[in-house]
């Protein structure tokens, strides 16, 4: 498809436009962090350049203390994630352990509860105050002091574990299920007993997709924010995330110092993004795992099955059913207490109505809604064009593009959310303090998701259906619009729907731009915790996961309903 | 009505630049039915789409009507949904998410033309080609067949000065190929509109052209009629990919006669042969083709002339129904000889071929 012809049309202008979109909107807030380690006045005041927060930076010994933090917690947490996962997705599909929907249905719960709810939770069962499990467990043991204290590294490691192993989950059933059954087979005739076969086949043959899934974690653990800030915080323990977050807001702010931590934790998660990338390219060398459908081989455990299933009943009891019903109890309480006949009595619905009638809330939720909807549409509508772009045209720059709109993969949210900050501060822009600079903050964090479901759909049009709409003498817009666009809706809908989700998820990102007036939901979970309102911050929990999983599912509902048989 | 001039185009690869055409020329008269032909990677679709618009060339011009709608001389490039053609692709194309009326009517919406007129067109176009009766139908829920007309339906109903053609029946099994080829052949005849057509498959060409250009290696071989490109083919590539044919090599004794007969010295004797061009003297190194119908089989005693008589030993008979082929070793070359299915011979008899010369062709050897 030739580029540009010698008038400038539509076409040209769209894609030039969103190509610049594109660079300013990944690049200038990067170079902003940049400049801004190398000042010595906070955004948007006068100052001159110095090398003085670096100085500072590497003299002060808490950098090492959260780069090592961030280390052993990204490790720690993403090899916890990944065992859950892991094993639960070898049950539910390398073996005949019965309960399989359970499976899947609690995984997709999992993605639906917003991380710092479920720190909270953790709290809530863990604390050596007030937590239920504790509680009990001095009480039936007759122990002296609490057994869990969920304010330390431990407890930040199981908390980043229990929120996030549906993505390794996930990607293993993925592998298990695409793996060549032919391969164990043939390892059993030729003489290999069934736990070797596991061992030296099974094992060996998913490696590829065990590091990458791993790996991913890795990188999440070392981006998360919600819980070192929740949990580790009160107990001193503080990751680079966090380090950037107090710099920033605890009095005196330092926005410099924030920006100089930015640039060290950039530098780490860009590494951990290095070796992920490289470890699934040497992976991709020796992968087994095909896109041809095969009916794995699945392990008869026998009467061994149940044992399986109450494993796994156990696990999802402990990382997941008991966090949700205490946040379900709590919510029905007045106060937040252990449950007895005494507060069996108490319970109430006032926290719910509290939610209806108290003014921020509502602010809130509009305010989510609105942020929400524009980021999503915008992320969505911008990664369409830019995939189209890159694998369509021959637009000199295409495969820069394409990095580019993807480079936010590397960005955690809490640098993305000071970046903002120092572009709009510094940049003459009536943005900061507004929900603009919000929309801005995720349509660029989320444009790597939105690019990889619409590129993968788009890659399956096939590429005639433009040309026919072309040689229809139909202008590119109106081919865009009424050919390409119907076409990768259901790729673009996925998209749309987690973004949507994920803004009132995530606590990263606007955790540092939240003002009175633009609070976002997460943000005000947040608030209602730091605040000591347990109970109604519980109610409002609940009400999220309800409205996130409702969309969730309607949004499966319609991208099925689709039905394109041939695409 | 369609004009194309010395085209020129190449592909970056890795390896470096590969030329897809390498000066491709000819011109479609008006209302004719001109066939690209070519075995794949010859630059036939690149061809087609730069006629089309939707591949820009490095080099050359390209006049449709009277409008030139490129030149890299004078740096005109008319994007392809400004050139007023309809075009048909090996896929269909068919947009999956409209009704069959939604993709037909697609053209007239895309130029806004007033909603009477697009359902006036629309239904005639539907009409033209039998599928009067399934606009509401979704597209993907339509036979390979009827895809194929629904494709067809929309190229046409804007009534373009040109149609073409990318290898659509390739998609379809035999049987309906065979018929789709027949209605498209009446239909382009009835309709009058000019026609450029690409395809692979020799049978095809042969059966739907007016004129045929033969490509290989991004240039175009010969051009004729169908019947010029089957008779005389110009060189060893030709005759080879068009139809099978026996080739053998072979050496030019002096000159040919008033009538066009040569005589070449082959592995299988002294052949008289049609030589239908000027030139070559003795000693060249030529190639004699002649088809395998065209050989006379003697399955008991010699013929009476002894004219390019060829004495062999029956290797193989493939009976094929309509058909008999034999395989027969003559001087250590093998000959495959067409004749009458009931020809009863054993495997080790020997045979006596003869091939008339009219039917033997002198060739010069290469590709292009």
């Amino acid at each position: 498809m030739p580029f540009l012809s010698h008038r400038l049309d539509w076409r040209a202008l769209i894609l030039v436009g969103v190509a610049a979109v594109v660079i300013y909107l990944t690049l200038i807030p990067i170079l902003m962090v940049v400049y801004g380690s190398f000042r010595d006045a906070p955004p948007g005041a006068a100052g001159a350049f110095t090398m003085r927060n670096y100085i500072q930076a590497f003299s002060n010994p808490r950098l090492y203390r959260a780069f090592s933090n961030s280390l052993i917690f990204a490790l720690g947490g993403g090899s916890v994630a990944f065992a859950i996962g892991a094993f639960l997705a070898w049950l539910t599909e390398r073996t005949n352990t019965p309960g399989k929907a359970v499976v899947y249905a609690a995984v997709f719960i999992e993605i639906m509860i917003p991380g710092v709810l479920e720190s909270i939770s953790l709290v809530l069962l863990f604390s050596p105050k007030i937590g239920l499990v504790n509680l009990y467990a001095m009480g039936l043991f007759g122990l002296a002091a609490p057994p869990f204290n969920v304010y330390s590294m431990g407890g930040m490691i199981w908390a980043f574990g229990v929120s996030s192993f549906a993505t390794p989950f996930l990607l293993m059933a993925a592998a298990f299920r695409a793996m060549d059954p032919a391969l164990e087979e043939a390892a059993i005739v030729s003489g290999s007993g069934l736990f070797r076969t596991i061992g030296s086949v099974t094992l060996r043959l998913v490696l590829p997709a065990m590091l990458a899934a791993w790996l991913l974690l890795f990188i999440r653990g070392l981006e998360t924010f919600e819980e070192p800030t929740v949990l580790g915080i009160p107990a001193g323990i503080t990751v680079l995330a966090t380090e950037i977050y107090l710099a920033a807001r605890e009095v005196p702010t330092n926005y410099n110092l924030a920006a100089t931590f930015s640039m060290i934790y950039l530098f780490v998660a860009l590494g951990g993004l290095g070796i992920y990338f490289a470890a699934t390219r040497a992976a991709e060398k020796f992968a087994v795992i095909t896109g041809k459908g095969f009916r794995p081989f699945v392990i008869d455990l026998g009467r061994w099955r149940y044992l399986t299933l109450a494993a796994a009943l156990l696990l999802l009891t402990a990382t997941l059913f008991l966090p949700l019903a205490v946040v379900l109890y709590a919510s029905f309480l007045p106060w937040y207490a252990p449950p007895s006949a005494e507060t069996l009595g108490l319970l109430t619905l006032d926290n719910y109505r509290w939610l209806l009638t108290y003014e921020s809330i509502i602010e809130a939720f509009r305010n989510n809604l609105l942020v929400g909807l524009a980021s999503a549409t915008l992320a969505v509508l911008l990664t369409a064009i830019v995939s189209w772009i890159a694998l369509r045209t021959r637009m000199p720059g295409r495969k820069l593009l394409d990095a580019l709109a993807f480079s936010p993969i590397a960005y955690p949210g809490v640098v993305f959310g000071l970046a903002l900050i120092w572009v709009y501060l510094t940049l003459p822009l009536p943005i900061y303090g507004t929900l603009w600079i919000l929309v801005i903050g995720y349509v660029t964090k989320y444009m790597p998701i939105c690019m990889r479901a619409c590129s993968a759909s788009l890659m399956q049009v096939h590429r005639e259906l433009e040309d026919a709409s072309e040689m229809s003498g139909a202008s590119w817009w109106f081919t865009f619009s009424r050919v390409l666009t119907p076409l990768i809706l259901p790729g673009m809908l996925v998209g749309w729907v987690y973004v949507l989700t994920l803004t009132f998820k995530v606590l990263s990102l606007p955790v540092l731009l939240g003002h009175a007036g633009t609070e976002m939901i997460p943000v005000l979970i947040f608030d209602l915790y730091e605040g000591g309102q347990y109970t109604r911050l519980n109610a409002l929990g609940v009400v999220v996961v309800v409205l996130v999983t409702a969309a969730s599912l309607v949004a499966r509902r319609v991208t099925r309903g689709f039905g394109l048989e041939q695409v | 009505m369609i004009r194309v001039t010395n085209l020129r185009k190449s592909f970056k690869t890795q390896e470096g630049g590969v030329d897809a055409l390498s000066g491709v020329s000819f011109d479609v008269k008006p209302g004719s039915f001109f066939t690209l032909l070519g075995p794949s990677g010859c630059g036939k679709t690149t061809t087609l789409r730069s006629v089309a618009g939707l591949e820009r060339p490095d080099e050359g011009e390209i006049v449709i009507g009277e409008r030139k709608v490129f030149s890299s001389a004078e740096g005109i490039f008319v994007p392809g949904n400004k050139r007023e053609v309809g075009m048909v692709f090996q896929s269909y194309a068919i947009w999956p998410h409209m009704t069959v009326f939604k993709n037909v009517a697609y053209p007239l919406k895309a130029k806004y033309r007033p909603r009477a007129e697009i359902e006036e067109k629309v239904n005639k176009a539907l009409k033209l080609v039998g599928l009067e009766d399934l606009g509401d139908r979704l597209a993907p829920r339509l036979s390979g067949g009827q895809q194929q007309r629904v494709a067809l339906a929309r190229a046409l109903v804007g009534a373009p000065n040109v149609l073409l053609l990318d290898e659509p029946l390739s998609n379809l099994d035999a049987k309906l190929r065979n018929q789709m080829r027949w209605e498209l052949k009446e239909l382009q005849r009835r309709l009058g509109t000019t026609t450029l057509y690409v395809t692979h498959d020799q049978i095809e060409a042969l059966a739907i052209s007016d004129e045929i250009a033969l490509m290989n290696r991004g240039r175009i071989v010969q051009r004729g009629t169908p019947r010029e490109i089957y008779a005389s083919p110009v060189n060893e590539f030709a005759a080879d990919f068009i139809g099978a044919a026996n080739i053998i090599r072979g050496r030019l004794v002096g000159q040919p006669d008033e009538r066009g007969r040569a005589r070449v010295e082959t592995p299988v004797g002294t052949l008289v042969a049609t030589q239908k061009w000027r030139g070559g003297t003795g000693d060249d190194g030529v190639l004699i083709a002649f088809r395998p119908e065209q050989v006379a089989i003697f399955s008991q005693g010699k013929p009476v002339s002894d004219e390019n008589v060829l004495k062999g030993e029956l290797q193989g008979l493939t009976y094929l129904g309509e058909s008999a082929e034999l395989h027969v070793l003559v001087g250590g070359q093998k000959i495959q000889a067409k004749g009458a299915p009931n020809i009863a011979l054993r495997r080790g008899a020997e045979v006596y071929l003869q091939i008339p010369v009219e039917g033997c062709l002198v060739i010069r050897s290469g590709a292009v």
